[in-house]
């Protein structure tokens, strides 16, 4: 009960829509790399993290752009669900920083790294007023585009 | 043992003197109380407890006001990982300890207090390597 008034807390919009915690609690990876697929690292652009050489160490929305470009990624416009596309999404704070990724699940939910804390499912509209700013971009890709 | 407390810890505590004599009685009761304080096994104690009381408060701030965030700039720039750094090598001992059973980002910490960066690069992102290259480091440190 008190780990459901602390989510509310920090996610006043998990009350509106179904916002379900689907892992146990890990710091090994984080969003960045569980957008990306991979469950087994930290992924950002500094001296501590994981971050491909072929893009450019920066904190910037460009910069994570080119990182999921590099796996068949394109920028498009929504959040709409369409059959054999994934999409993720990008968010940033007021000052353009980026600030977290999730993926989009084949039911039309997102799926979400929350910090070094645990997997959640979610709506959009459920991390709005939350930690980590708005949806800046979203990008898709064709299931038969994905890059090993 | 350890110096734990240097003169100018009593300094400020201990009141002013004026005349030669009485600055001479004031130093030398500066001196007796950090000998003392610095060579009593049970003040070594409890100055111990105390500094792993004050770690585990920043720790916990900190851990608290960082639980979501993935960008390190956030987590690093935290005002009570700060203060982790800022206590430098005293936290040392407690900062490996976690280390030893947490996955927490203890990493610019260590490097800023030690001014290493013992992490290969290929081990980047992969948190259990990064801590077993630390804790290595840290086995090697202690050897005498």
């Amino acid at each position: 009960m008190l780990g459901r008034n602390l989510i509310i807390n920090d996610f006043p919009g998990s009350v509106i829509d179904p916002f379900l915690i689907t892992s146990l609690q890990t710091g090994s990876y984080n969003c960045i790399a569980w957008a990306y697929g991979d469950d087994s690292k930290w992924y950002w652009p500094d001296s501590f993290s994981f971050w491909p050489t072929s893009i450019p160490k920066v904190e910037s929305i460009e910069a994570f752009i080119l990182l999921f470009e590099g796996i068949g990624y394109q920028l498009c416009h929504d959040d709409l669900l369409i059959q054999d596309v994934e999409k993720i999404a990008i968010y940033a704070d007021s000052d353009g920083f980026p600030t977290h990724a999730s993926k989009q699940l084949k039911n039309g939910y997102w799926s979400s790294k929350l910090g070094r804390d645990f997997d959640v499912s979610h709506t959009i509209g459920n991390m709005h007023d939350g930690p980590y700013g708005s949806v800046r971009v979203f990008m898709s890709r064709s299931f038969n585009k994905i890059v090993g | 043992m350890t110096t734990l407390f240097e003169p100018e810890y009593l300094e400020g505590l201990m009141p002013t003197a004026v005349s030669s004599e009485a600055e001479t009685i004031r130093q030398n009761q500066i001196l007796s109380q950090v000998d003392f304080l610095n060579n009593s096994v049970y003040t070594k104690s409890l100055y111990l407890k105390w500094l792993e009381s004050l770690f585990d408060t920043y720790k916990s701030e900190w851990l608290n006001e960082t639980k979501y965030f993935s960008d390190n700039r956030r987590i690093f720039n935290n005002q009570y990982y700060q203060k982790i750094i800022s206590q430098g090598a005293k936290f040392l001992p407690f900062i490996i300890q976690d280390l030893r059973t947490n996955d927490y980002h203890w990493f610019h910490a260590l490097s800023e207090i030690t001014g290493v960066n013992p992490i290969q690069l290929e081990h980047l992102g992969n948190i259990d390597q990064m801590k077993n290259d630390w804790l290595t480091w840290a086995v090697e440190y202690a050897r005498p």
